[in-house]
């Protein structure tokens, strides 16, 4: 057994090594309670409790803006012996909701992209 | 002659997307001094950054679709001396949109390019004093 081990060990050196990996930041946001928020009608306070805490607050002079978001990054790797092969997609769910100075909603955007991020290798003529 | 290749030789190929880029042609359905806040939205989904900018505000949009190349060959010339040659093309970051906003919401100007080129530099308005 020891004296397979060098060569085994040797052998491995080179076999081709793969990774994947994927990381997730905040839950996905849900469209159904985005679109239950209607500009002119919801207020600041209609939001955080539908959606909880923003992930940030922006003034804007006397008005505002909650952005709420999650990210899904999927990541893959390939080591060819001398070629390393690596790509990697991040995408996102975004929420913004602007509100005038009595904190009624005004204007509304949702970009719902996280659930599309993919694992791919990049590939030399693509 | 593998020992010596993994060695002395090795390549680097990067691909890295992030967010999606709106449609093309999108902007230009879109114009200054009569565009307003709820058409930008609508075309171009929710923005990257949102952010106060004189009496109105900033939205950015970004994206990238970026391939990186790398080439590392090194070269023995002495006893633990190595020579090294190396090429590499890195990414460049985000590109992007950034529509500027007077304050009653319509829509001032609007820059495509690096987000890093063409987003204006931040400053901070005093607080408030009711």
């Amino acid at each position: 057994m020891i004296k397979i081990l060098p060569p085994l060990l040797a052998v491995l050196l080179f076999l081709p090594g793969c990774v994947y990996s994927q990381g997730n930041r905040h839950q996905p946001l849900d469209l159904e309670l985005i679109e239950a928020l209607e500009p002119g009608k919801s207020t600041a306070q209609d939001v955080v409790i539908a959606l909880g805490a923003p992930t940030e607050v922006v003034q804007l002079g006397r008005r505002s803006a909650y952005r709420y978001d999650a990210s899904v990054s999927k990541q893959v790797g390939l080591v060819l012996l001398v070629v390393a092969l690596h790509g990697r997609d991040t995408q996102e769910d975004r929420a913004w909701f602007f509100f005038d100075e009595d904190g009624l909603m005004t204007h509304r955007a949702a970009t719902l992209a996280a659930g599309d991020a993919e694992f791919s290798l990049p590939v030399v003529g693509e | 002659m593998t020992a010596c290749l993994s060695g002395c030789l090795s390549a680097r190929l990067e691909h890295t997307t992030h967010h999606a880029e709106p449609e093309l042609g999108v902007e230009g359905s879109l114009h200054a001094r009569s565009s307003d806040l709820h058409e930008c939205l609508e075309e171009l989904g929710a923005p990257l950054l949102v952010r106060e900018h004189m009496d109105g505000a900033l939205l950015a949009w970004g994206w990238a679709d970026e391939r990186a190349f790398g080439l590392n060959l090194s070269i023995p010339v002495a006893r633990f001396v190595n020579a090294n040659l190396g090429y590499n093309r890195s990414l460049e970051g985000l590109r992007g949109l950034v529509l500027l906003f007077d304050e009653t919401w319509t829509l001032q100007s609007m820059n495509r390019g690096y987000l890093t080129e063409i987003l204006p530099e931040e400053r901070s308005r005093p607080s408030l004093i009711e």
